[in-house]
């Protein structure tokens, strides 16, 4: 009885049935069926992504270590871990200003920047080269982040390409993986992520009415005036988008740095992410690499805030494309 | 007169453009040149005979392994997270209500958060749940982590389905699970293939998750590669061979998909970076 009594909110049309009968979806029923659907989804994330999150606020405030005795018997020590973090000489601000350096060269500069100019100039050069660039960045793009840590770290290193291009100039390389490792991971991370900023661009500026430059064009108005006054403000909103996902990424880049100079050489390149994992693994200090990546969680949880609130404004959380 | 100015225009962008691309191109070069030579090294040049030999040696042994381990963390990966995924967008897309548009704003903010802040809980949590080296459990992992972003654009996808074409199946007498499998699935089939494609590539590559949960036998190509890093008189031919061979499979399934959806498509799932 209640069933046909207490149709589904809202629902002015036909509701699902079961098996060849027509009934009308209650609104007990339907709340059923969507937790139902949902509950998979959600355990699994709580499980082993909510469960670690919270874990980790858990393990800042121990003693544990990978190994010894405060591996298994460890106490709670309160906010020792997060004092010692804090305290002058730590490494955390040296940690930090390599992550921003990382940021804004390989980030907005070499991914961004680059990006944008790939995908400005592309759209105005020949078919046959634009094909042939796009192609090349967009697989830099999508093999595996340890093989192109892999080919730079080769390429860089002592008697390999990039010596050998120095050479042709007359010049002395030593080599950037010791004596300037910042930029060298900075190098292959622009190399590995322009294509994400170039596509995004790309689709951007295919989305510019064809008129509006032929109109500028017709005013007179020189190539510089209509990158900077025209093209450049009508995508404004893709640009943003860009720099906060790129900010998001990059500062929770471990694995190219990791792989290409550990850290090193000393702590020349021990970006946040890299100096929580020697913390952790290879100090043995494990509570005390968590409360770093408490820092990096919530660093990441206020940008994804940003992130999201951007996504609201624009109206796009829901059709992103 | 306007083909003859339009070639004049595009000839500057042309030329920088192509000798960016070269730029771009050199890594390329250099690990295509070394796979294919008897004795490879740090150089595009030298390197003796041209070879299969060095593809013949890695696709057999502990190389072989090492691939099929990717696979599996990448199959296993993609399936649960495309299912699992699919599922619960179904929901959220269809019952709008306030809890169900903060929900999907959640998942929005889990999918960018970052990861590698979870890896040393996670690491403690496998080992006293003595889950660690396990391809089984690792799977687990890497499918929670992409859950949130795979149901949230597939909420996205689902959303574009027109709810006409659902009331047409109840009024034939079809369930949710009916409409879902009969109507809703195979209209966002190109939408599910970019949430794969998506999910497929990171957990391919991905090098930290397996660093961190497996090791010996389970260990996959990511971590194998690691291992030549600081390596000296390693065999640059075969790591070359290698290399090239694991970075296959992303680049064939984009040209595939996106040769199928379209690209502008597809990006929407690589929106996240």
């Amino acid at each position: 009885m209640s069933t046909v009594a207490e149709p589904a909110a809202g629902a002015s049309g036909p509701t699902p049935g079961r098996g060849g009968n027509v009934t009308v979806e209650t609104r007990a029923r339907r709340r059923l069926t969507g937790l139902t659907m949902v509950a998979p989804m959600l355990i699994v994330v709580l499980v082993f992504m909510g469960w670690p999150a919270v874990w980790t606020f858990v393990l800042s405030f121990t003693n544990m270590t990978v190994t010894g005795p405060t591996a298994t018997h460890y106490q709670f020590v309160g906010l020792a871990n997060y004092r010692e973090l804090f305290t002058y000489g730590s490494g955390l601000l040296d940690s930090v200003g390599k992550s921003l350096y990382y940021l804004i060269v390989s980030g907005y500069i070499g991914q961004a920047a680059l990006g944008f100019l790939l995908a400005y100039f592309l759209s105005r050069s020949a078919y046959g080269v634009r094909a042939a660039v796009g192609a090349v960045v967009i697989v830099a793009w999508l093999i595996p982040e340890i093989v192109t840590s892999y080919m730079w770290y080769v390429l860089l290193s002592d008697g390999g390409v990039m010596q050998q291009g120095y050479h042709v100039f007359g010049l002395n390389y030593q080599t950037w993986l010791i004596s300037n490792p910042m930029l060298a991971v900075s190098l292959a991370n622009a190399w590995r992520g322009a294509a994400f900023s170039f596509l995004l661009f790309s689709a951007a500026l295919d989305g510019i009415p064809n008129d509006l430059i032929d109109a500028s064009e017709v005013d007179g108005a020189s190539s510089w005036r209509r990158l900077t006054r025209l093209t450049i403000p009508l995508v404004s909103s893709a640009i943003v988008v860009d720099l906060v996902i790129i900010t998001l990424g990059t500062l929770n880049d471990f694995s190219l740095i990791y792989a290409m100079t550990g850290g090193g050489p000393g702590n020349a390149s021990n970006v946040l992410s890299v100096f929580m994992y020697r913390q952790a693994f290879s100090n043995y200090q494990l509570a005390y690499g968590t409360a770093i990546a408490v820092v990096l969680l919530l660093m990441g949880a206020v940008l994804a805030a940003l992130y999201i609130r951007l996504l609201r404004r624009q109206g796009s959380l829901a059709d992103m494309r | 007169m306007a083909p003859r100015s339009d070639r004049v225009r595009i000839l500057g962008p042309s030329i920088s453009m192509s000798a960016v691309g070269l730029i771009f191109l050199v890594p390329f070069v250099w690990l295509v040149a070394t796979a294919f030579k008897t004795h490879g090294g740090l150089t595009i040049g030298g390197g003796g005979p041209l070879t299969l030999k060095n593809f013949q040696t890695v696709l057999q042994g502990s190389f072989l392994s090492a691939l099929g381990n990717s696979m599996y963390l990448a199959i296993g990966t993609t399936v649960f997270t495309t299912v699992i995924g699919i599922v619960a967008a179904y929901p959220l897309s269809r019952y709008k209500s306030r809890a169900q548009i903060w929900f999907v704003y959640a998942l929005a903010f889990m999918a960018s958060l970052p990861i590698i802040a979870l890896m040393i809980p996670t690491y403690d949590l496998y080992v006293s749940a003595n889950l660690i080296n396990s391809k089984f459990w690792a799977v687990w992992f890497l499918t929670a982590t992409s859950l949130p972003f795979a149901t949230w654009v597939g909420c996205s996808f689902i959303d574009a389905v027109p709810k006409e074409l659902e009331e047409a199946a109840w009024i034939d007498g079809n369930s949710r699970f009916g409409s879902l499998r009969r109507i809703v699935i195979p209209l966002i089939i190109p939408g599910l293939c970019v949430i794969a494609l998506y999910t497929f590539v990171n957990a391919w590559g991905n090098f930290f998750v397996p660093l961190i949960l497996l090791s010996g036998n389970n260990e996959p190509a990511s971590v194998t590669i690691y291992g030549y890093f600081s390596q000296y008189g390693v065999n640059y031919g075969q790591v070359a061979a290698f290399a090239l061979l694991y970075s296959l499979p992303p680049v064939l399934l984009y040209l595939g998909v996106t040769r199928w959806v379209g690209r502008g498509f597809a990006l929407g799932g690589a929106i996240k970076g």
